[in-house]
Protein backbone atom coordinates (compact mmCIF):
# COMPACT_ATOMS: atom_id res chain seq x y z
CA UNK A 1 0.00 0.00 0.00
CA UNK A 2 1.41 3.38 -1.01
CA UNK A 3 0.81 5.56 2.01
CA UNK A 4 1.89 8.57 -0.01
CA UNK A 5 -0.83 8.23 -2.62
CA UNK A 6 -2.15 11.60 -3.78
CA UNK A 7 -5.58 10.03 -4.03
CA UNK A 8 -5.54 9.36 -0.29
CA UNK A 9 -3.61 12.39 1.00
CA UNK A 10 -5.88 14.66 -1.00
CA UNK A 11 -6.94 17.99 0.49
CA UNK A 12 -10.41 18.02 -1.09
CA UNK A 13 -11.09 14.47 0.09
CA UNK A 14 -9.89 15.33 3.60
CA UNK A 15 -12.12 18.44 3.62
CA UNK A 16 -14.99 16.13 2.74
CA UNK A 17 -14.22 13.89 5.73
CA UNK A 18 -13.81 16.90 8.01
CA UNK A 19 -17.36 18.03 7.21
CA UNK A 20 -18.71 15.28 9.48
CA UNK A 21 -18.43 14.57 13.21
CA UNK A 22 -17.01 11.13 12.46
CA UNK A 23 -15.98 10.35 16.02
CA UNK A 24 -19.27 11.30 17.72
CA UNK A 25 -20.29 8.54 20.19
CA UNK A 26 -23.87 8.57 18.91
CA UNK A 27 -22.69 7.92 15.37
CA UNK A 28 -20.42 5.19 16.66
CA UNK A 29 -23.38 3.40 18.25
CA UNK A 30 -25.39 3.52 15.01
CA UNK A 31 -22.44 2.25 12.99
CA UNK A 32 -21.82 -0.48 15.53
CA UNK A 33 -25.33 -1.82 14.97
CA UNK A 34 -24.77 -1.88 11.21
CA UNK A 35 -21.45 -3.70 11.73
CA UNK A 36 -23.11 -6.37 13.90
CA UNK A 37 -25.73 -6.96 11.20
CA UNK A 38 -23.13 -7.18 8.43
CA UNK A 39 -20.96 -9.63 10.40
CA UNK A 40 -23.97 -11.85 11.07
CA UNK A 41 -25.37 -11.60 7.54
CA UNK A 42 -22.06 -12.47 5.88
CA UNK A 43 -20.98 -14.94 8.57
CA UNK A 44 -17.68 -13.17 9.19
CA UNK A 45 -15.83 -12.68 12.51
CA UNK A 46 -15.16 -8.96 12.03
CA UNK A 47 -17.12 -6.09 10.52
CA UNK A 48 -15.94 -2.48 10.59
CA UNK A 49 -16.50 1.03 9.35
CA UNK A 50 -13.18 2.69 8.68
CA UNK A 51 -12.30 6.21 7.63
CA UNK A 52 -9.13 6.44 5.59
CA UNK A 53 -7.26 9.55 6.76
CA UNK A 54 -4.11 10.99 5.15
CA UNK A 55 -1.63 8.49 6.63
CA UNK A 56 -3.69 6.19 8.86
CA UNK A 57 -7.01 4.39 8.85
CA UNK A 58 -9.33 5.16 11.77
CA UNK A 59 -11.92 2.65 12.95
CA UNK A 60 -15.24 4.45 13.46
CA UNK A 61 -16.97 1.25 14.58
CA UNK A 62 -16.12 -2.41 14.64
CA UNK A 63 -17.45 -5.65 15.98
CA UNK A 64 -15.99 -9.09 16.57
CA UNK A 65 -18.55 -11.88 16.73
CA UNK A 66 -18.74 -14.65 19.30
CA UNK A 67 -16.22 -17.21 18.15
CA UNK A 68 -13.76 -14.66 16.81
CA UNK A 69 -10.15 -15.49 17.63
CA UNK A 70 -8.05 -13.51 20.13
CA UNK A 71 -6.17 -11.96 17.22
CA UNK A 72 -9.41 -10.87 15.58
CA UNK A 73 -10.62 -9.33 18.85
CA UNK A 74 -7.25 -7.57 19.16
CA UNK A 75 -7.59 -6.01 15.71
CA UNK A 76 -11.05 -4.68 16.57
CA UNK A 77 -9.70 -3.13 19.78
CA UNK A 78 -6.81 -1.24 18.19
CA UNK A 79 -8.84 1.66 16.77
CA UNK A 80 -7.04 1.73 13.43
CA UNK A 81 -3.60 1.48 11.95
CA UNK A 82 -1.16 2.98 9.46
CA UNK A 83 -2.48 3.06 5.90
CA UNK A 84 0.32 0.81 4.68
CA UNK A 85 -0.91 -1.95 7.05
CA UNK A 86 -4.63 -1.48 6.33
CA UNK A 87 -6.84 -2.88 3.56
CA UNK A 88 -9.48 -0.15 3.36
CA UNK A 89 -7.10 2.30 1.61
CA UNK A 90 -7.28 -0.10 -1.35
CA UNK A 91 -11.00 0.69 -1.59
CA UNK A 92 -10.22 4.42 -1.65
CA UNK A 93 -7.55 3.94 -4.31
CA UNK A 94 -9.83 1.78 -6.49
CA UNK A 95 -13.04 3.70 -5.79
CA UNK A 96 -14.68 0.28 -5.95
CA UNK A 97 -15.19 -2.80 -3.75
CA UNK A 98 -12.04 -4.69 -2.83
CA UNK A 99 -12.73 -8.38 -2.39
CA UNK A 100 -9.99 -10.80 -1.35
CA UNK A 101 -10.79 -14.46 -0.75
CA UNK A 102 -7.22 -15.06 0.45
CA UNK A 103 -5.01 -12.05 1.10
CA UNK A 104 -1.96 -14.32 1.39
CA UNK A 105 -2.31 -14.95 -2.35
CA UNK A 106 -2.86 -11.26 -3.18
CA UNK A 107 0.26 -9.71 -4.76
CA UNK A 108 -0.39 -6.29 -3.19
CA UNK A 109 -1.19 -7.51 0.33
CA UNK A 110 0.45 -10.93 0.78
CA UNK A 111 3.50 -9.39 2.48
CA UNK A 112 1.40 -7.35 4.91
CA UNK A 113 2.54 -8.30 8.44
CA UNK A 114 -1.10 -8.67 9.54
CA UNK A 115 -1.60 -11.25 6.79
CA UNK A 116 1.75 -12.96 7.40
CA UNK A 117 0.92 -13.22 11.10
CA UNK A 118 -2.30 -15.01 10.11
CA UNK A 119 -4.54 -12.44 11.79
CA UNK A 120 -6.47 -11.57 8.63
CA UNK A 121 -6.75 -13.70 5.50
CA UNK A 122 -10.06 -12.66 3.92
CA UNK A 123 -11.49 -9.19 3.31
CA UNK A 124 -14.45 -7.60 1.56
CA UNK A 125 -14.87 -3.83 1.64
CA UNK A 126 -17.17 -1.43 -0.19
CA UNK A 127 -16.57 2.30 -0.70
CA UNK A 128 -18.30 4.90 1.46
CA UNK A 129 -18.72 7.74 -1.00
CA UNK A 130 -18.98 11.39 -0.01
CA UNK A 131 -21.48 13.64 -1.83
CA UNK A 132 -18.67 15.26 -3.84
CA UNK A 133 -17.55 11.84 -5.08
CA UNK A 134 -14.48 11.22 -2.94
CA UNK A 135 -14.33 7.98 -0.97
CA UNK A 136 -14.36 8.47 2.81
CA UNK A 137 -13.38 4.91 3.62
CA UNK A 138 -14.94 1.50 3.67
CA UNK A 139 -17.53 -0.70 5.29
CA UNK A 140 -15.88 -4.07 5.45
CA UNK A 141 -15.86 -7.58 6.83
CA UNK A 142 -12.70 -9.56 7.60
CA UNK A 143 -11.66 -12.92 8.93
CA UNK A 144 -8.64 -14.94 9.93
CA UNK A 145 -9.37 -17.71 7.39
CA UNK A 146 -9.73 -17.63 3.59
CA UNK A 147 -13.35 -17.05 2.62
CA UNK A 148 -15.19 -16.95 -0.72
CA UNK A 149 -17.60 -14.02 -1.03
CA UNK A 150 -20.66 -14.27 -3.28
CA UNK A 151 -22.22 -11.52 -5.38
CA UNK A 152 -25.08 -11.52 -2.86
CA UNK A 153 -22.57 -10.88 -0.06
CA UNK A 154 -21.17 -7.88 -1.89
CA UNK A 155 -24.69 -6.60 -2.62
CA UNK A 156 -25.62 -6.90 1.06
CA UNK A 157 -22.42 -5.15 2.12
CA UNK A 158 -23.09 -2.37 -0.42
CA UNK A 159 -26.62 -1.90 0.98
CA UNK A 160 -25.15 -1.74 4.50
CA UNK A 161 -22.62 0.81 3.22
CA UNK A 162 -25.53 2.97 2.06
CA UNK A 163 -26.94 2.76 5.61
CA UNK A 164 -23.54 3.79 6.96
CA UNK A 165 -23.45 6.88 4.76
CA UNK A 166 -27.02 7.78 5.71
CA UNK A 167 -25.98 7.68 9.39
CA UNK A 168 -22.83 9.72 8.71
CA UNK A 169 -24.82 12.36 6.83
CA UNK A 170 -26.88 12.89 10.00
CA UNK A 171 -23.67 14.03 11.69
CA UNK A 172 -22.70 16.72 9.20
CA UNK A 173 -21.08 19.64 10.98
CA UNK A 174 -22.78 23.01 10.59
CA UNK A 175 -20.37 25.47 9.02
CA UNK A 176 -19.94 28.73 10.96
CA UNK B 1 10.33 -0.92 25.23
CA UNK B 2 12.36 -0.59 22.04
CA UNK B 3 13.92 2.87 21.97
CA UNK B 4 14.94 3.11 18.36
CA UNK B 5 13.87 5.28 15.48
CA UNK B 6 13.37 2.37 13.13
CA UNK B 7 11.06 -0.28 14.52
CA UNK B 8 9.76 -3.65 13.42
CA UNK B 9 8.05 -4.10 10.05
CA UNK B 10 10.05 -1.17 8.69
CA UNK B 11 7.87 1.33 10.49
CA UNK B 12 9.68 4.37 11.82
CA UNK B 13 8.72 6.01 15.07
CA UNK B 14 6.60 9.00 13.99
CA UNK B 15 8.32 12.30 14.76
CA UNK B 16 8.03 16.00 14.00
CA UNK B 17 9.72 15.56 10.63
CA UNK B 18 7.12 12.98 9.57
CA UNK B 19 4.34 15.25 10.80
CA UNK B 20 5.65 18.18 8.78
CA UNK B 21 6.11 16.00 5.69
CA UNK B 22 2.54 14.72 5.98
CA UNK B 23 1.13 18.23 6.28
CA UNK B 24 3.21 19.41 3.34
CA UNK B 25 1.89 16.56 1.20
CA UNK B 26 -1.62 17.75 1.95
CA UNK B 27 -1.32 21.54 2.06
CA UNK B 28 1.67 22.14 -0.22
CA UNK B 29 2.96 25.71 -0.06
CA UNK B 30 0.41 26.59 2.61
CA UNK B 31 2.17 24.38 5.13
CA UNK B 32 4.78 26.85 6.42
CA UNK B 33 2.41 29.24 8.19
CA UNK B 34 0.38 26.34 9.59
CA UNK B 35 3.56 24.64 10.80
CA UNK B 36 4.75 27.80 12.55
CA UNK B 37 1.36 28.21 14.23
CA UNK B 38 1.31 24.58 15.40
CA UNK B 39 4.84 24.80 16.80
CA UNK B 40 3.95 27.97 18.67
CA UNK B 41 0.79 26.38 20.09
CA UNK B 42 2.78 23.32 21.17
CA UNK B 43 5.68 25.46 22.46
CA UNK B 44 8.17 23.57 20.29
CA UNK B 45 11.12 24.71 18.18
CA UNK B 46 10.58 22.01 15.52
CA UNK B 47 14.00 20.49 16.21
CA UNK B 48 12.84 18.17 19.00
CA UNK B 49 13.03 14.44 18.29
CA UNK B 50 11.51 12.92 21.42
CA UNK B 51 8.06 11.22 21.59
CA UNK B 52 6.83 13.81 24.10
CA UNK B 53 7.32 16.55 21.50
CA UNK B 54 5.18 14.62 19.03
CA UNK B 55 2.48 14.23 21.66
CA UNK B 56 2.41 18.01 22.15
CA UNK B 57 2.28 18.60 18.42
CA UNK B 58 -0.58 16.10 18.06
CA UNK B 59 -2.49 17.92 20.81
CA UNK B 60 -2.02 21.20 18.93
CA UNK B 61 -3.15 19.58 15.68
CA UNK B 62 -6.27 18.11 17.29
CA UNK B 63 -7.20 21.62 18.47
CA UNK B 64 -6.60 23.19 15.04
CA UNK B 65 -8.93 23.34 12.00
CA UNK B 66 -10.92 20.16 11.22
CA UNK B 67 -8.64 18.89 8.43
CA UNK B 68 -5.48 19.39 10.51
CA UNK B 69 -7.27 17.68 13.40
CA UNK B 70 -7.82 14.61 11.20
CA UNK B 71 -4.10 14.65 10.34
CA UNK B 72 -3.42 14.76 14.08
CA UNK B 73 -5.57 11.66 14.54
CA UNK B 74 -3.57 9.95 11.80
CA UNK B 75 -0.32 10.70 13.59
CA UNK B 76 -1.74 9.54 16.92
CA UNK B 77 -2.80 6.22 15.34
CA UNK B 78 0.64 5.78 13.78
CA UNK B 79 2.39 6.56 17.07
CA UNK B 80 0.16 4.14 19.01
CA UNK B 81 0.77 1.41 16.42
CA UNK B 82 4.53 1.90 16.67
CA UNK B 83 4.40 1.51 20.45
CA UNK B 84 2.30 -1.68 20.14
CA UNK B 85 4.57 -3.17 17.48
CA UNK B 86 7.66 -2.33 19.51
CA UNK B 87 6.18 -4.05 22.56
CA UNK B 88 5.42 -7.19 20.52
CA UNK B 89 8.90 -7.03 18.97
CA UNK B 90 10.49 -6.80 22.44
CA UNK B 91 8.41 -9.73 23.68
CA UNK B 92 9.51 -11.91 20.77
CA UNK B 93 13.18 -10.95 21.26
CA UNK B 94 12.92 -11.70 24.98
CA UNK B 95 11.51 -15.18 24.31
CA UNK B 96 14.23 -15.80 21.71
CA UNK B 97 16.89 -14.85 24.29
CA UNK B 98 15.28 -17.17 26.86
CA UNK B 99 15.30 -20.03 24.37
CA UNK B 100 18.94 -19.35 23.46
CA UNK B 101 19.94 -19.25 27.13
CA UNK B 102 18.05 -22.47 27.79
CA UNK B 103 19.75 -24.21 24.86
CA UNK B 104 23.19 -23.05 26.09
CA UNK B 105 22.77 -24.75 29.48
CA UNK B 106 23.95 -28.41 29.43
CA UNK B 107 20.87 -30.53 29.52
CA UNK B 108 18.72 -27.48 28.89
CA UNK B 109 16.35 -26.79 26.03
CA UNK B 110 13.47 -28.80 24.74
CA UNK B 111 13.89 -32.49 25.13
Amino acid sequence: MDRHSEKIANLERMRGLAAYDLFHPGLGERLQAICRHSAERLGMPIAAVQAVLDTATATLAATATIGASDGEHLLVATGGGPNEFAFCPQVVLDGAPFIAEDLAQDPAHGANPIVRAGLIRSYAGVPLRLPAGHVLGSHCVMGGDPHAFTDADVADLTAAGDEVMAAIRDYELVRA
Amino acid sequence: MTDVTTGPYEMSRPDLAEARESLHRLYGAGTEQLWSDLLRQAQLTGRETDPAALERLIAAMLAADPVTALCGRSLAIRAATFVRLSAVHDLIRERERDLDASAAVPGGGPG
